[in-house]
Formats: structure tokens, sequence, C-alpha cells
């Protein structure tokens, strides 16, 4: 790997304390980074349903009351807990524009990559630019780009706005992460597919695409995790009756802190994290 | 060729980095070409396990090319061309990636190969050595326009051009003006060299390029009837074990360079640097080319 | 038959197909919309809501002070908050970068599973959603919050400390909400970096401090720079940390538009407003670009001319 030159006593111990201190800080980093979360997690077992911060004893209550089930501890008061149903109702909203838009995105944004990275065309450098754009405008002006697109067009803002408003981005995103990997792809085997007699489109379904395919897969996880977790632009093109649950989440926080809240979040932020993973692995898995 | 599409020309390529398609086994791999041309699995199986035979791949069939060295996976890139009974085989710079040895072995066993199956081998290389001693033809090639095309003895005996002569081999190129002399040509070189040959082919007073190879250079004269000789200065001596590669000069200030056999002792000990010496060469050993454009 | 034209036709369309989708989508729902905003920017607001289709330069005369007519009058305040979201996007795109450039190298210093493994780590609290992320420093950072009930219990503090909705915890909001955008761009460029050209700068005598500065600092800088990009934008057009750890307290532009989309509903302005942050974005977009082929134009002079 990297060769090293053989460091004098004193230089060898300001070295080592060179990468302790950077360990340290490494650590001190990700402490940073998940802390709050593991705070979330912890919270969401503490019995005690006025402060958070005191722990009053472990309850699988909060957990409980969002399916529905009956809370086993005393002194539930309805009051702390949100209508099972509407959250059903909800997460329901929330998959069926997240399957669909990652769905749409990934099939439009594996097109656009295929057409970038085996074709040459006026203006491609300029194209290629503006596919960057919906990815990097900020999320409130999409959104009300959006708003009022839809209201002047007279659409009813619904989840099909939703869904069309997340493929916008989201095309842009496996666009970005599909190109990545058409780029590390040998282009001689398309070549080599050619020359033993494979046609243009046999070529991409036998050698491209299955070559590809870790790298599509992992954008439409990913793509999936993005849209369930969007906020600012749903926020908009939401209708009145069509919540998704990060804009259900909105308004509960909005309503007051109160501890179903963090069972709600750490259910949100293990399913995100394990598809997210999967999305993760496919996308830097090598054929 | 370049107006038909690639998936419909009558020949197969083996690619430089062999292109194997990663996700497939040897044996996908091999019946790929097959499998396009819908052929049938019976015939299509029986095609394989022959094709890897031929490469001496047997056993190997449901290996990954990630499995396989560098030498195997040649040979299945070998195996899926042939297998289709290519008219051409096409092969790119097929042993650039492999070290001395194993290329040399696998020059032996491609020259075999191409005897056994008959077809020909267009083979590309940019290592003239590897043209030289495989091939029945050689194309010599700039920038995509074929220079020469000849047997290999063709190409290093009569280069058509002060290219090709340089590509292969070592070579002393001279220019100059021919004329006809008493039993054969002269050119007339600036700086007051002339050289004698043999050869015809060129109109009196036409600007020639010469070629003479350095082990057609001697310092004794040995050639008792038509012959030639150079003056030159020795600027170095490089001894290469069997030869000695003597550097000089023309008094034009041409470099030259004289290959001499090693004899034992004598003459090897001899020289000096700055000595002036005697180049001589029979008169049939100067080749006449085309002059190199302006 | 098939002869070089009718290769170039079939490929012509292929391209066509494979890059109609992606265009007709960009096109009426991105395009057009983004066209939209600006088009409303200049028009008249109407009395409940809604439109107005005159031509209303106002607007733009409330937000800059020029032109004014028809009643609006300069506001200053808004360009007060247009500054003072500059300023929060710049100090968070300061903090992530210094808290960032460390853990790139530390990293890129590991070697296979464990760097992996890192990077991953790294990238996946950004999947968690976002409102998740700022309510658990809600959690940290309310008077009845972590922090301040373990500080009061050990004894450190007998009253809270006043941590929200200060700029402090919408920095660090914006910060922790940002990171891994600042961090991927980094690391790329670090990961890049060719040892042998520190150690060659070593050889030749120059101290850690100096060899940071002339060698590692230059050859990071596109990462670095960016990244800043990639946060700076966001952070500029975010609402929904100052909502939630700001309060009332710190106004950026972000929710000033919000305000004027939901609850003013004076949508002439409030797309005003975006209208000026689109600006901003392709502007900063558009000096990164410039940048960046100025910088690899004077590298290819450069090997061209010790050729």
């Amino acid at each position: 790997m990297r060769p090293e030159r053989e460091p004098t006593v004193s230089n060898r111990r300001r070295i080592s304390r060179g990468s302790a201190a950077l360990n340290v800080y490494g650590a001190s980093f990700l402490v940073f980074l998940y802390a709050p979360l593991v705070l979330i997690f912890v919270y969401s077992f503490n019995a005690n349903p006025i402060n958070m911060a005191i722990w009053s004893g472990f309850t699988l209550d909060w957990y409980r009351t969002l399916f529905g089930m009956q809370p086993a501890g005393a002194a539930f008061d309805a009051a702390f807990t949100e209508n099972p149903d509407r959250i059903y109702q909800v997460v329901r909203n929330s998959l069926i524009v997240a399957l669909s838009a990652s769905a749409i995105s990934t099939a439009i944004g594996t097109a656009t990559a295929l057409a970038t990275a085996r074709f040459q065309f006026f203006g491609k450098k300029l194209y290629q630019a503006l596919l960057f754009l919906p990815m990097i405008m900020p999320d409130i002006v999409l959104g009300i780009a959006l708003l009022i697109f839809f209201v002047g067009a007279g659409f009813k803002l619904s989840l099909l706005t939703i869904i069309i408003g997340h493929c916008t981005f989201l095309s842009c995103y496996v666009y970005v992460v599909v190109s990545a990997r058409l780029a590390s792809m040998d282009t001689a085997l398309e070549k080599a597919s050619a020359d033993l007699g494979a046609g243009p489109f046999t070529t991409f379904r036998r050698i491209t695409l299955p070559l590809i395919m870790p790298g599509v897969l992992g954008g439409f996880l990913l793509a999936f995790i993005i849209s369930l977790d969007d906020v600012v632009i749903t926020y908009f093109i939401a209708g009145v009756d069509t919540q998704t649950l990060p804009l259900f989440i909105l308004a509960m926080l909005r309503r007051g802190i109160r501890p179903q809240i963090n069972a709600l979040a750490v259910l949100l932020i293990v399913f995100s994290f394990v598809v997210a993973s999967a999305g993760l692995y496919f996308r830097s898995r090598r054929t | 060729m370049s107006a038909v599409p690639a998936h419909r020309r009558p020949f197969n390529t083996v690619f430089q980095n062999y292109a194997l398609f990663p996700h497939m086994s040897v044996a996908g791999n091999v019946s790929y070409g097959l499998e396009i041309a819908r052929v049938g699995g019976k015939e299509r199986a029986e095609r394989v396990m022959d094709a890897l035979r031929l490469v001496s791949l047997g056993g190997l069939e449901r290996r990954r090319p990630s499995q396989l060295s560098g030498g195997q996976q040649q040979r299945v890139a070998l195996a899926r061309a042939l297998i289709n009974r290519p008219r051409v085989l096409l092969l790119d710079e097929p042993l650039s990636a492999l070290d001395r040895k194993l290329r040399q072995s696998t020059q032996i066993e491609l020259k075999n190969l191409q005897h056994t199956v008959g077809i020909t081998f267009l083979f590309v290389t940019h290592d003239q050595e590897e043209a030289l001693t495989m091939s029945d033809r050689i194309a010599v090639m700039d920038r995509g326009r074929i220079l020469q095309l000849g047997t290999p003895a063709d190409i290093y005996d009569r280069p058509a051009s002060r290219f090709v002569a340089d590509f292969i081999g070592t070579s002393n190129i001279l220019t100059g003006k021919l004329a006809r002399g008493r039993r054969g040509n002269i050119v007339k070189v600036e700086g007051g060299t002339e050289i004698h040959l043999a050869e015809h082919g060129r109109a009196n007073g036409d600007m020639v390029d010469v070629v003479l190879r350095p082990e057609h250079l001697s310092l004794e004269k040995t050639e008792k009837k038509f012959s030639g000789h150079l003056d030159a200065t020795l600027e170095n001596i490089v001894f290469v074990g069997s030869d000695l590669h003597l550097h000089a000069r023309l008094k034009n200030g041409t470099p030259i360079i004289a290959l001499h056999r090693h004899a034992r002792g004598a003459l090897s000990t001899s020289f000096t640097v700055g000595q002036a010496i005697k180049l001589h060469y029979a008169a049939s050993a100067p080749h006449l080319m085309e002059r190199a454009g302006a | 038959m098939s002869g070089p034209r009718t290769i170039e036709r079939e490929r012509t369309r292929a391209l066509a197909l494979l890059l109609t989708p992606i265009t007709l989508l960009l096109g009426i729902f991105f395009l057009i919309p983004l066209g939209i905003t600006i088009v409303y920017s200049v028009l008249e607001p109407g009395l409940y809501g809604g439109v107005v289709w005159s031509f209303y330069p106002y607007n733009y005369g409330r937000l800059f002070g020029w032109p004014l007519g028809a009643g609006e009058e300069f506001e200053p305040l808004y360009i007060q908050i247009l500054l003072n979201s500059l300023k929060y996007a710049l100090l968070t795109v300061i903090v992530s970068l210094a808290l960032c450039y460390p853990v790139a190298f530390w990293v890129s210093r590991m070697s296979g599973m464990a760097k992996n493994l890192m990077l991953f780590a790294i990238t996946l609290p950004f999947f968690a959603n976002l409102l998740i992320r700022i309510y658990a420093w809600l959690l940290l950072m309310r008077p009845t919050g972590t922090i301040n009930s373990a500080l009061m219990s050990l004894g450190v503090l007998d009253k809270p400390l006043n941590m929200m909705f200060t700029e402090f915890a919408v920095i660090v909001g914006l910060v922790y909400v940002l990171i891994p955008f600042m961090f991927l761009p980094i690391y790329a460029s670090v990961e890049r970096l060719d040892w042998s050209l520190v150690q060659a700068s070593q050889d030749l005598g120059a101290t850690p401090f100096q060899t940071f500065r002339r060698i590692i600092l230059p050859l990071t800088a596109p990462g670095i720079l960016g990244g800043c990009v990639i946060v700076f934008i966001p952070a500029l057009g975010n609402f929904i940390v100052p909502s939630f750890l700001g309060g009332s307290k710190v106004q950026l532009i972000g929710n000033v538009i919000e305000r004027q989309f939901l609850q003013a509903r004076n949508w002439p302005f409030g797309s005003t407003l975006s209208t000026v942050i689109m600006g901003s974005v392709m502007l900063i977009v558009l000096l990164y670009a410039l940048g960046m082929r100025g910088s690899s134009s004077r590298a290819a002079r450069k090997r061209a001319d010790s050729v």
C-alpha cells in the first residue's frame, strides 16, 4: 500500500499521539452523529409520560398504542396517543407514494443514464448540467413552484401530485447513481457481445442490464427512502386529505411533544435504516 | 466493414483485456455466440465442449472468469470467438498483458492453434519482434493506413519506406541522389559519402532513401566482388554478449550503427573512441526506398 | 440491407426514446413550474389570495426598494432576513467544514473493511427522517431536555441553560442535518490525494503545517468547494430547522416564503422571494462551474507546456 518512511523516536511518538487524537476526534464525531438518534430510541421505552428526560421505568406501551393495542401500564391517557387508524392511513399513503415514485423514477433515471453514457449528441454537456438542477435547487423553491403549477393548471392536490413531485428529483437521483455504475462498467463487454452477434437490444438485455442491476436496485431502494422521508416538497403539494407520514409527524410535533412520537420515530428510523442499508449495499456492490 | 453494424460482421474478436462476461460462467461465455445465433441446445453443448478442449480448458466450464488466471481467461476468449467459426479471427494485442516467459509459450500455442483451426488470424501488435516471429504475412500500419504488406523477410530485407525500415529492427538510413554507375547504381549522399548498390528500380537523378542494416556492415572486407565501404569515426562501443554494437558517425554527421560478430580475442580490444574506421558492405545489401514525403 | 445511414437512424431513434421520459418529466414538472414562479413574481396579489394577471413589479420594490408603486412600501426587513439567511448558511458551511475535514482524513487512513463500514456509518443518518433528526436535538436542547436535565442533576447548573430558539440551536440543527453532504465530496478529494506528494514535501524539508498549507489544502480544495456549495444552498432555503429550533426568534428566508404562501396568501410576493433564491442558487452554481473549469484548464495548459 503506502510505503512509510522509518520515523525517528520522537517523530514516532508525535505521529502516534496525532493518530490517537484523530481517533478520539473521529469517535466523538460518530457519537455526535448517532447520540441524538440513540436518545430517541431510549426515550421510546421510558414509561414517564410527562418528562422524557427522567427515567421512570421500561415500557413497550408507546409501541403498543401505535398499533392500536391495549396499553399494559396504568394511567395511559388517550390524550397522549394518536388515533391508530389515522396512523395506518398515513403510513399507507406514504408507502403508495414512495413505491410509485421510486419505481417510475428508477425506470426514467436508468433510461436517462443509458442515454448519456452510451450516446453522444448536440448540447450533451448542457443537458447533463440541467439534469443536476432539480437536486441542487432548495426543496422550498421546488415545493412552491409545483404548488403554483398544480393549482394554476387546475390539478387537485392529491397523492398523484405528490408522486409527480417526487419523481422530478428522484429521477435525477437515480440517474446519478446508475450513471456512476455505467461509467465503471467495461464497455469492451458490450463490444464483445456485438462481436459475437448480439444486436443492441440483446446486448442490453443480456450484458448491460445484469451488470448495472445492483446500481439500479440500490438506486430504487434509496429513492424509496428519500421519497418516504420527504418533508418540504410534500408539505406544499399534499392535499388536505392526503397526508403522508412525515407530514403527520410534523403535525404531531406542532401539537406538542408527546412520548408516543418517540416510538413512531424509532420505527421509522429502523425501517429507513434497513432499507437504506440494503440500497447502499447494492449500490456499492461489484458484480 | 464499418458500414456493417458490429453484430453482423462475419468475423470474431479476441479483445485486449479479454472482455469476458463476469456474470456468466466459462461455458456461458463460450456458448454466448451460439445462443445468439439460436443454435439448438444439444449441438451447442457439444460445440462448447469441443471448443474448450481445443484450448485445453476442459473441466473448467462452471468457473467464473474472476476465478481464472490471465492465461486461462485468454483461452476462454479464444474459445468464445472460435466457436462461431468466423472467417477471420481478430486478436487485439492478446499477449501484451503477459510476462515474457508466458508470452513466448503462448506465441507457440497460438501458432499451433491457428494451424489446427485453419482460419486466418489477424494479430494486432506493437511488438515488432512478435510480428516477425509469428506471422506469415505482416502489414505495417501507420495512422490507419497500410504502408507495406508482405512476408516477414520482405518487410525486413526490402522495407518500402523509412517508417517501415525504422519500425522493424535497427536500420541506417541515408538520403541521396541516385546516379547510374558502371556496375549498378551509386547514391551520392550529401557530405561526400557514396553508396554502391546492385539494386535497380529508380530513375537516374531521383532522390532516394537507402537502408543498410547494421549486420550488413563489417570491419573486414570479405566481399571480393562488387562492394563498397563507408568512412566513419568510431564514437561508442557497446558490448552485448555475443556481439559488439559499433556506434560511429559519417563525415556529414549521420550516425551509423554496425553490428560486429564478436570474434574471440583479436579485434574486440583493438578499438578506441575517435578512431577512423572503414565499414564494408556487399553491394547487394543496401536497399532503395521511396523517399519519405516532404 | 443496412448501411451507415440506417445505423445512424436506429441510434437516433433509440436515443430519442431513452431521453423522452426525463425531458417530458423535467420540462413539464420542473422547468415550467419554475418559469411560472418567475412569472408570478411580477403579478399582482389578489385581495383574498390568488393572483391578478397584470404586470406588477412592485413586489421587487417591497423587497429591494425599487421599483415602487401601487402602495407597496420598501420593507428593509426582508433584505435583513435575506442577509441573515446568508449569514446562517455561511456559518453552517464553516462549522460543517471544520467538523468534517479531519474526519475525512481519519476515514481515509483506514483500510478495507473498517473504511467501508465507516463510510456507511457516516452516510446512514442522512436516511433518517429530517424531522426526527431535528426533533432529537429539540429533546436534547430544550429546558427540560437531556442536556439540561443531566447538567442540573449533576449539580453543574441550578437553572436550565437556554439553548432553544437561539441562533446556536439553528446552526446546530443545520449542521447536523447537512453533514453528510459536506463529508462525501471532501472525502472523495482526500481519498484521491497522492500521499507520495506529502512525503515528497516532507523530504524537501517542509514542516507539517507547511505541507498542509501548500500541498494538502490545495489538492483537496475541489472537494472542499464542492462540499461548501452542496451545503450552502440547502442551508439557505431551509425552513424546517429554523421553524422548530428557532421558533419566532429566528426568521430565515425559508420561513418567510412559507408564510407568504400558506398564511399571508400573497403568492406573488412569495414567488418574488423564491425567484431571488433561485437566482442566487444559479449564480453560485455558475461561479462554481467557472471556477472548476478555470482550474482544470489551467492544469491542462500547464501539462501541455511541459510536454
